[in-house]
């Protein structure tokens, strides 16, 4: 599992890559957390492409940062989701709540 | 048959009863003796009354007669001198009882027709009176009847006047013995009524005239004259006139047995005792009594009421009933009294007795005042209190420790069923066997034993037998159970089971109570089972519905040898094969014949319900055995175990120990997926699998085990029979059954979304069934995905 963090000017990008699983959700909770303190982040991308698999824990990072965007104004969009991310998203009812491209 | 409450009544009353019988026949005596002898007072007294009236009226008669006859001599020699005469008369009319006097001549006499008469008049002045010639006297009958007779006599009473009278004639007789004429005296019959009607004469007044005078005076009778010819000389009541005789009065009164006795009397004739007796007139019953006047043949007669008299009888025998009632009753209080006396500390008894009787021990009997029977009865109680107090404390403490002994017992035998399975594998939560056990224990607690589980695809079991009964039997079996359990958790093969539970029991056990038992350990998925039989019942072998003993290798019972070398057997379950595991209380379950039930009856019940699953088996053998041994009382305890293997379906199946360490999951979904390639599933359902259990073992290892304790104890099996998957998660974590949790409401808005439970919600999501048991202290979800 890896994460990268792509920032340009107006839009920051993280790429997931491999299994957000349990055991792995701590790394990325970890990678994601510069971002939630960084004011200059309005508009985040969550590219999921790479994202193969998705489990609860795993959705609590999203929860997360899209209550944090929610609050600050900014927005989070998740983009190319995979057909099991899609799945999980839409057995949570959390596809209603996030902006997914 | 009388009842009485106390003993003074009953004293009372039969006391009262004999004391009143008693008098009874004494005073019935007495009044009896007493009223003879009244009524002969009575009879002798009136005799005497009468007697005394007839010589009393004798007498005057007599007096006035002997006036006369000695006036004869005086009168003769007077005559034709009317002064002399008068003299003479006046000395007869001296005599008080004589009214008139006079004499009357014979017309042809010498002084020719002559009447010379003298009357007192009620001054006391004497009047004579000398009647005319022409008055013819002659003809009367006083004058002729005195010529015939030639004797004196005394007239019947006759009306003189106002006067009624009776005249005395007395003949004078000339020398020659002529008839000269008639020389009369006149008594007055009302002087001798009143006479006779007041009392017998103030001479005669003795205490039993006075005692007859009192009665007469009190109720008076009838008292009267009659004269020879049956006139009344004095009269018995007003309504009687000079011209009554016996016989008119008794016509008037309609009483002829007046008219017999009148006759008798008159006549002088017949038995004087027959009217001796009471007559009745006039419905008053009359005592008779007469006496009889010679000179003048007159009859005294007197009637005395003898109402009065048997009034006065009845009168002294109420009084005598009186005074014995108040004696019964006096002798009834006097009883009482005495019995009460003697009773009082006898109640005192009793009622400290009563209380005694409801268990106040430490009351003091009362002290008797007398050292009598009471005082003995007293101190026999006390000492039977005294006894009773000691006796009572020993019970209740025996009673006491007797109860704890139950309640422990009872306890015990709770404990004892508590430790036995009471839920047994069968499909569809176990596919691969069935599984049914029953004991029932002899007493309240057993030296049987049985125990299983199932554990990482094997099914362990034991039956077993202490030697011995009750509770030592009970406590090496719940220590043999408890050893059982632990050994096998380390996945040892039955022999080095039972080789370790014996040294462990030799270890432990100072009683010398040996052990047989039976340990299998059945592989579900092929069926392969181990088993070892430590001095047990051969279990029965049911192939095709036909059973067998099991020939297997003999061992002795643990608990004998230390270190003993026990070996196991090992051969192959065939699918449907069936296998019974018992103690010995059923093959020597005994009837009332001393009959047991054997190996042979066993056999057949195996073969005869093998048809039914496995705890309809049971249960029919169990109604065969109780059937057999009827209403003998079980001797042994009783123990059955059968199991069925079902076979396996499975066309893969993997299986994996893990930590509470989220490590671990990755290694279980590269299981899953493994599997998933094998069975050539698509990818998206691989990763479904893959989170629907990372899911439900994340939630065992972040909440399973409190304060992140650290456990081994945890399994996870994957299988397959090719048309679905089934993962089983088995841990022994605090109990949680996470098909009952609650799941989150996926329409809210994201500030209203948590992050719980969504885990759950993924696993339902995702399978097709979840199903949750715990069993032996462990937690076991089921989950099945169709593929």
């Amino acid at each position: 599992m890896t994460t990268q963090i792509i920032k340009n000017e107006d839009r920051t990008t993280i790429v997931l890559n491999g299994r957000l699983d349990t055991p792995s959700t701590p790394d990325v909770e970890a990678a994601v957390q510069p971002i939630m303190e960084d004011a200059s982040v309005k508009q985040l991308s969550i590219d999921c492409t790479d994202l193969t698999y998705i489990s609860s824990s795993g959705l609590r990072i999203f929860i997360t940062l899209q209550k944090h965007f929610i609050k600050t104004g900014g927005q989070l969009t998740l983009c190319h989701l995979t057909a099991p991310v899609q799945a999980v998203f839409d057995m949570t009812g959390f596809s209603s709540i996030f902006n997914i491209e | 048959m009388l009842h009485f409450k106390s003993i003074s009544s009953r004293l009372i009353f039969y006391v009262t009863l004999s004391v009143l019988a008693m008098f009874s026949v004494v005073v019935g005596i007495l009044l009896l003796v007493q009223t003879l002898l009244a009524i002969g007072m009575f009879t002798m007294a009136t005799s005497w009354y009468v007697d005394a009236m007839a010589t009393t009226v004798e007498k005057q008669l007599a007096e006035v007669q002997t006036t006369i006859l000695s006036s004869d001599i005086k009168v003769m020699n007077s005559l034709g001198t009317e002064k002399k005469l008068t003299a003479v008369f006046e000395d007869i009319l001296y005599n008080n009882n004589i009214y008139a006097c006079g004499i009357a001549l014979k017309p042809d006499s010498v002084r020719g027709r002559y009447l010379l008469y003298a009357t007192r008049d009620e001054h006391g002045g004497i009047t004579v009176t000398q009647r005319p010639a022409d008055y013819c006297y002659e003809s009367l009958d006083y004058f002729r009847e005195t010529e015939r007779r030639m004797t004196a006599y005394w007239s019947d009473p006759y009306l003189d006047g106002t006067q009624s009278v009776a005249t005395f004639s007395h003949p004078l007789i000339g020398h020659n013995g002529e008839f000269v004429g008639v020389l009369c005296a006149d008594v007055q019959l009302d002087s001798i009524a009143n006479f006779i009607n007041t009392a017998p004469g103030t001479s005669n007044s003795t205490s039993v005239n006075r005692a007859i005078n009192m009665l007469w005076n009190a109720s008076p009778g009838m008292k009267f004259i009659l004269s020879r010819s049956g006139y009344f000389v004095t009269p018995p009541d007003s309504t009687v006139s000079l011209h009554d005789t016996y016989e008119t009065y008794a016509l008037r009164h309609s009483c002829p047995e007046f008219c017999r006795i009148g006759k008798s009397m008159v006549s002088r004739e017949g038995n004087l005792s027959s009217f001796m007796e009471d007559i009745e007139i006039e419905g008053r019953e009359y005592h008779v009594s007469f006496s009889y006047i010679n000179k003048v043949g007159w009859t005294v007669v007197a009637f005395y009421p003898t109402e009065f008299f048997y009034g006065f009888l009845t009168g002294f025998g109420i009084a005598i009933l009186v005074l014995l009632m108040i004696g019964v009753m006096l002798l009834v209080l006097i009883i009482y009294m005495i019995v009460r006396r003697a009773i009082k500390p006898l109640e005192k008894l009793v009622t400290a007795t009563k209380s005694i009787s409801q268990g106040n021990f430490d009351m003091d009997l009362p002290k008797a005042k007398h050292r009598d029977e009471v005082q003995t009865l007293r101190d026999s109680f006390d000492d039977m209190r005294v006894s009773l107090k000691d006796y009572v404390e020993q019970l209740k403490k025996t009673t006491a420790h007797n109860e704890r002994m139950e309640q422990d017992l009872n306890i015990a035998s709770q404990i004892q069923v508590s430790m036995l399975p009471k839920e047994f594998p069968k499909p569809p939560e176990t596919s691969e066997v069935s599984l049914f056990a029953y004991m029932k224990p002899a007493r309240e607690v057993g030296g049987d034993l049985y125990d299983y589980f199932i554990r990482r695809g094997h099914l362990h079991f034991v039956v077993g037998d202490v030697s011995g009964k009750g509770v030592p039997a009970a406590m090496i079996m719940a220590v043999t159970t408890s050893m059982f359990r632990a050994l096998q958790r380390r996945d040892i093969a039955p022999d080095r089971t039972v080789r370790a539970l014996n040294n462990m029991l030799l270890e432990r056990n100072s009683v010398e109570m040996f052990v047989t038992l039976v340990v299998g350990d059945m592989d579900l998925a092929t069926g392969e089972l181990s088993i070892c039989n430590a001095g047990h019942n051969p279990p029965v072998i049911i192939q095709d519905g036909k059973g067998q003993i099991l020939k297997l290798k003999k061992n002795i019972p643990i608990g004998v040898f230390q270190n003993y070398h026990y070996q196991a057997d090992n051969f192959t379950m065939t699918p449907g094969s069936r296998l019974l595991l018992y103690s010995d209380g059923v093959t020597e379950a005994t009837n009332g014949a001393d009959a047991l039930f054997g190996e042979d009856r066993l056999l057949a019940a195996t073969q005869k319900y093998s048809r039914k699953n496995v705890e309809a088996q049971i249960n029919s053998m169990v109604n065969d055995i109780n059937a057999f041994t009827g209403d003998t009382p079980q001797s042994d305890d009783i123990t059955l175990m059968l199991m069925e293997y079902h076979g396996s379906h499975d066309i893969l199946s993997r299986e994996m120990q893990f930590s509470n360490d989220m490590k671990e999951v990755t290694r279980a979904t590269q299981m899953i997926e493994e599997v998933c390639q094998m069975l050539n599933t698509d990818m998206a359902l691989s990763s479904s699998l893959q989170l629907a259990l990372e899911e439900a073992m994340v939630n065992i290892i972040s909440y399973a085990y409190e304060n992140g304790r650290a456990n081994i104890d945890n399994y996870f099996k994957i299988s397959s029979d090719g048309k679905t998957i089934t993962f089983e998660l088995s841990d022994s974590g605090k109990p949680f059954d996470p098909t009952k949790a609650e799941t989150p409401d996926i329409t809210l808005g994201i500030e209203e979304r948590g992050v719980g439970g969504l885990g759950i919600l993924l696993v339902k999501n995702i399978m097709d069934s979840v199903t949750y048991k715990r069993v032996n202290s462990r937690n076991i979800l089921i989950m099945r995905k169709n593929i």
